[in-house]
């Protein structure tokens, strides 16, 4: 399974609860409430599952779809590859 | 059974569905395209006057929907600046793209509202969230592009809340129907728009 790194992670609305922020190749940063243990913590870098849906073959840019709609509104975001860890699998 | 983003692109593909424009790939999730508000909106208000009572009778034979709009309601461009949409009001507006789901192709589809908006308080349809079979089809005009749909937006949150023309406003969920339909769909609504006279 992908996994985008996060930027921030900090307080959700309840204490199991987290939001995690990402920014996309535009620079606009983008927020999701999640369950806490839903994000991995690798000694301090945080992690978000995600899922592949199309690699650019171009710019190499890569379009992820969030585990549910982020606060900003956004079900699928473009990010640049380095945001993303264990990027292979089977593409939708 | 509700189509996959796979399933609606095939659909678009055949004919079997339009979607114009096609929405770009962020605007797609597994399993919805989300539309995005266009800039014109009716905002109803209250009757003025002291003592001025307004009921409306929606099943008296003579009611007419447009003639209550154009007496309760403006409309309103939201210009580059956006439109404050204030707190328990309420309006129509209209989505950028136009549907079209002829009735051979047995799909139809569900309006919703997106969640980021929804935990601020606003939604988009009054439920009447169905787009029936044969929405948007003119089986005379194999050009026509669709018709857009008419969202009735409320706000009941605390919070005065900017709209934007072209953001993501509501999303679309396309559904198979079983059977194809004896007839299409020939409601008052299927061909609409903001620039269709009545």
């Amino acid at each position: 399974m992908a996994k985008i790194r996060c930027k921030a992670l900090t307080e959700g609305l309840r204490s199991s609860e987290a939001v995690a922020s990402f920014v996309d190749v535009y620079g606009r940063r983008h927020f999701i409430r999640v369950e806490r243990d839903f994000v991995e913590d690798q000694s301090g870098v945080f992690f978000l599952p995600v899922g592949i849906v199309h690699i650019d073959p171009k710019s190499k840019a890569v379009l992820v779809e969030l585990p549910h709609e982020a606060e900003t509104g956004a079900n699928r975001i473009w990010v640049t590859p380095d945001q993303l860890d264990e990027l292979m699998e089977a593409f939708a | 059974m509700i189509l996959s983003d796979r399933e609606i692109r095939a659909a678009i593909a055949r004919d079997a569905l339009k979607i114009v424009p096609v929405p770009p790939t962020e605007a797609w999730s597994s399993t919805a395209v989300d539309l995005r508000l266009a800039r014109e909106l009716v905002c109803w208000r209250r009757p003025g006057g002291a003592g001025v009572e307004a009921v409306v009778c929606p099943c008296h034979p003579e009611y007419d929907f447009d003639t209550v709009r154009a007496n309760y309601s403006h409309r309103i461009d939201i210009g580059a600046e956006g439109y404050v949409f204030k707190s328990h009001t309420f309006l129509l507006g209209w989505t950028i793209e136009k549907i079209q789901l002829p009735h051979r192709a047995r799909l139809a589809a569900r309006v919703e509202g997106k969640s980021s908006l929804a935990r601020l308080g606003i939604g988009v349809h009054v439920t009447a969230p169905t787009i029936h079979a044969g929405f948007g089809y003119k089986k005379d005009d194999a050009d026509y592009p669709g018709s857009p749909l008419q969202l009735e937006v409320w706000n009941v949150g605390p919070l005065d809340v900017k709209l934007v023309e072209g953001m993501p406003i509501c999303q679309l969920i396309f559904e198979t129907v079983d059977g194809t339909p004896e007839k299409g769909y020939e409601g008052k609504f299927s061909i609409q728009g903001p620039t269709i006279s009545r």
